[in-house]
């Protein structure tokens, strides 16, 4: 049968439309047999958040020209959104860098230079801070963007090599209140459970996410669970109506800050009514007031006494009735199986770790854990916060493998696997990022090395920052695809990356999965991996430095081709080495299983024939993990082999409601909160660039509650002045029922100065989990004018 | 041309007026649909901007509750991606010419 190309790409597009709902067509894939000889197609994930969606990207003639879901895997089932469906216009586009650029100082212009002469400097600068200043005076900031190999090898090198553990990354402004949360609960980092739940559960609980549009695959998943079952229940707690509302049955709305009460108070209403699992607490859990105090459970009781539905609905702020909140506490308890869903609207809070630990009380009060669909499941936001950072070692107290820096025999067991000599990685944890950022504020920071994230947009209270940032005290190498206002403002270096599929890594996502994207293209010329970066510049700084130890840490791969053989050689090392025995143990996930895998392998998985059957989909659970049988204390059916709980138990803890750092007053009467939106990415440097997701936002606006502008005189499209006691805004203003009255909301990708959030918001932070408060701080809003014709910006 | 392949969510009562409203909008081509309400379309367009306008029309049927994107198709823009013809229009902050940040 004869097809023109274009009937053929339509029959192409309609296939895989039908293969994701299991529906048959007239005409099949063997039929279209141009395929074969036309478009390649690359199996990899998407680039952008933590969802791991996986994707097919089709090549022709070494060109992208075409992208599509992976039906098979379980993350996705082929469903893409719209930003994931795009990502990869930033490939070919003409704004890449590809050529090394410098400037001595940072007023002055970028020259471009020779990769030779790039990493001479770089390794010249680092080397001279080591000598002059001491070896914590360098420090390397990274992202969760970064591949696992990329942000391994970046640690081997700075705590191996240079002896320091100022190693930290963008994960600590998303996900480390998550991390507080898992380790101080359950005793392990990341979720008991996985996505597999959605498909399971009975009721959602989503809080302080707006899922609808920062994971709208997963949301995807929910919302039809919810259609396919109308008597499932969803019910969403946060200050401001979403998209995500849309599909609740039960919307709780609340001032900022106040769900600490709510969670406790729902507690108080389970232990009240005694519907939590008694069972499940005697066999499992102890009570805790503090780490070291362990208390009884008739203590916690008398601490939710004061917890009730009339003073948490009184706390909140008075939209929410006691009785609504007795109703969500029933549910949640008595669902054949309760999921929960948060994301910053928890973790990037003064309270981050206590607000997750209270969401982990009611599962494990309730045992809605452990079984099928239910599930207390962080969202992650970046594609690889947990495969690379939270796992790899990207944080300044943890080494690859969930091992804490300050653990001697840790640290030693990293030592012998890189063979550098005992006691080379320093004992004391490096600073955390807000700490690095205060003393680089204070030149105590003489080199960094930003990769693949831009602090000078991204940090709370970025002003403060940026001035040190801007300094000539601190020589600064930003790895990038494109510039930023990091590499702008405060690069003295910009050393040119290859993307995402012209190089070859492992992301992790949200629920313990492991994924491999392979080369499919090459890199635009005069663009490299990282991985080559690192290592080329670890051969000059050994030489500077005339230090053996440094070359050690590249010894194994030298020599080895950069696209595949240097990124597998590294993920050889860090999972058959690293995670060997941990409760990350990934060591049946090798190159060879994952590039058989359309969706990779979810950890522990200690062994290969365990990866291919896809790993661990419920942790702890005996004859599911294989852990909870390897390290099993008893016969009990979970088994609590988690490292940062020597008794093996869960711990419910007494966390009471604290306000957050700031509050609305007289001077500044309304909270702000911030977030995203569904078509950006970040700080816009990649959506940015692609027109149609430009488009259809071009520029950041403030929601305001209509009660509230129509008491300040704001109309739909004016523009408002937002000032802090940090720093103002102008941007225009959409009158909208979301935030709840008193409070107002702004996404934060924007660049223009006037419109970039960050020099508002506050830069306290969660004491246990270091995390800054982002999502809430207090503000004055002020009609400036009517609406203006406004350009988008990208730097 | 650009080609995009989609899953059009409705709830399954209202499967007959979706199919309907959507087979009227210009440049949608149904595939089929299911029981459980999922309609596979195929929008063809003459750019990714015309595309996009056609989605949002889909969008806004009544029926329709989701317009899930499952495949794209666009070799003739990659081309001008590649060219720097398919950048957006945008105010750039050091009002810096092309090509400064590229190898001389
Ligand atoms: S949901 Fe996330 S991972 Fe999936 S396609 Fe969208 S941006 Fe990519």
């Amino acid at each position: 049968m004869v097809q023109s190309r274009r009937e053929f790409l339509k029959r192409t597009a309609a296939l895989s439309a039908a293969s994701y709902v299991g529906m048959n067509l007239p005409f099949s894939g063997e039929d279209l047999a141009m395929a074969a000889t036309e478009t390649v197609w690359h199996r990899g994930s998407c680039r952008l958040c933590g969802v791991g969606c996986r994707v097919e990207l089709g090549v022709k003639n070494g060109t992208p020209v075409a992208l599509r879901g992976v039906s098979q895997s379980r993350t996705n089932f082929g469903y893409l959104c719209m930003k994931g469906m795009h990502f990869w216009k930033v490939m070919n586009h003409a704004e890449r860098l590809t050529t090394p650029l410098y400037r001595a100082k940072k007023r002055d212009k970028f020259q471009p230079i020779s990769w030779d002469k790039a990493l001479d400097i770089a390794a010249e600068k680092f080397a001279s801070a080591v000598k002059e200043h001491g070896n914590d005076s360098v420090a390397y900031y990274g992202s969760g963007q970064a591949l696992t190999e990329e942000t391994y090898f970046f640690q081997k090198l700075f705590r191996g090599g240079l002896q320091t553990n100022n190693v930290e990354g963008n994960p600590r402004l998303c996900m480390a209140s998550a991390v507080g949360g898992y380790l101080t609960s359950f005793g392990a980092d990341e979720p008991i459970g996985g996505y597999a739940d959605i498909e399971k559960a009975h009721c959602f609980f989503i809080i302080g996410s707006n899922m609808a549009e920062a994971h709208p695959v997963i949301f995807r998943r929910v919302m039809r669970r919810k259609l396919d079952n109308p008597n499932v229940t969803v019910i969403n707690a946060d200050p401001r109506i979403s998209l995500t509302s849309r599909i609740a049955d039960i919307h709780l709305q609340f001032h900022p800050g106040t769900d600490l009460a709510l969670l406790n108070s729902m507690a108080h209403v389970i232990v009240k009514e005694k519907l939590y699992d008694k069972q499940f607490l005697a066999d499992y859990t102890v009570c805790k007031n503090g780490k070291k105090e362990t208390v009884d459970f008739a203590e916690y009781e008398k601490f939710l006494a004061e917890y009730t539905p009339e003073m948490a609905a009184k706390t909140m702020g008075g939209k929410v009735t006691p009785d609504q909140i007795r109703e969500v506490a029933r549910k949640f308890a008595t669902s054949k199986g309760t999921l929960s869903f948060w994301t910053m609207g928890l973790n990037q809070r003064k309270q981050g770790v206590w607000a997750n630990n209270l969401v982990h009380n009611l599962h494990i009060l309730t045992g809605q854990l452990l079984k099928e669909g239910a599930d207390s499941l962080s969202l992650t936001g970046q594609p690889n916060a947990c495969g690379g950072v939270r796992e790899g070692g990207g944080l300044c107290h943890i080494l690859p493998g969930h091992r804490l820096v300050e653990k001697e025999p840790l640290r030693n067991q990293v030592e012998e696997a890189w063979g550098v000599p005992k006691g080379r990685i320093p004992p004391k944890p490096g600073y955390h990022t807000m700490a690095m950022f205060t003393a680089l504020n204070e030149k105590k920071i003489k080199a960094m090395w930003i990769n693949c994230t831009s602090p000078v947009q991204s940090l709370p209270n970025c002003n403060l920052y940026n001035k040190g940032m801007a300094q000539d005290d601190t020589f600064i190498v930003c790895t990038d695809i494109f510039p930023t206002l990091t590499t702008e403002l405060a690069a003295n270096l910009i050393l040119p990356t290859a993307f995402h599929f012209e190089k070859t890594g492992v992301y992790g996502c949200t629920e313990r999965r492991s994924q491999i994207t392979r080369k499919a293209i090459d890199p635009p010329k005069g663009a490299k991996p990282e991985v080559w970066i690192i290592r080329e510049w670890g051969k000059m700084l050994a030489a500077k430095l005339k230090d053996p130890v440094i070359a050690q840490c590249i010894k194994p791969f030298e020599g080895l081709e950069e696209g595949y053989a240097l990124p597998k050689a590294i993920w050889d090392e860090y999972s058959q080495k690293l995670t060997k025995g941990r409760d990350n143990d990934l060591r049946g996930a090798t190159y060879e299983v994952l590039e058989q895998m359309y969706d990779g392998v979810q950890w522990p998985a200690p062994t290969k024939e365990f990866a291919l059957t896809g790993g661990t989909v419920k942790k702890f659970v005996r004859g599911m993990d294989p852990m909870a049988d390897s390290h099993g204390k008893n016969d009990k059916p979970y088994q609590f082999y988690g490292p940062a709980h020597p008794d093996n138990k869960l711990w419910v803890w007494l966390r009471p409601q604290a306000d957050p750092e700031e509050i609305p007053d007289a001077e500044y009467p309304f909270y702000l909160s911030t977030g995203r939106i569904i078509d950006h990415w970040h700080t816009m440097s990649m959506t940015g660039r692609v027109k149609e997701l430009l488009r259809a936002n071009p520029y950041s606006y403030i929601e305001v509650n209509p009660t509230d502008a129509k008491r300040m005189g704001i109309k739909p499209g004016d523009m408002v002045e937002i000032t802090s006691r940090r720093g103002t805004n102008v941007m225009p203003a959409k009158v909208y029922e979301g935030p709840i009255e008193g409070m107002v909301f702004a996404y934060w990708h924007d660049q223009h100065p006037d419109r970039m959030i960050n020099k508002v918001t506050k830069d306290a932070y969660d004491p246990g989990s270091k995390e800054p408060e982002f999502k809430i701080c207090a503000c004055k809003i002020k009609r400036v004018s009517g609406p203006k014709a406004l350009k988008p910006y990208i730097v | 041309m650009v080609i995009g392949g989609f899953v059009v969510q409705c709830l399954p009562e209202d499967r007959v007026t979706a199919v309907e409203d959507l087979s009227a909008l210009e440049g949608v081509e149904l595939y089929g649909a299911d029981e459980q309400g999922n309609i596979v379309a195929v929008v063809e367009a003459d750019s990714s901007d015309d595309l996009g306008e056609v989605v949002k029309k889909m969008e806004k049927v009544d029926a329709v509750l989701n317009v899930g994107m499952t495949y794209m198709n666009m070799e003739d823009e990659a081309e001008k991606i590649a060219s720097g013809q398919s950048t957006p229009d945008v105010f750039r902050g050091r009002n810096r010419k092309r090509g400064s940040f590229e190898a001389s």
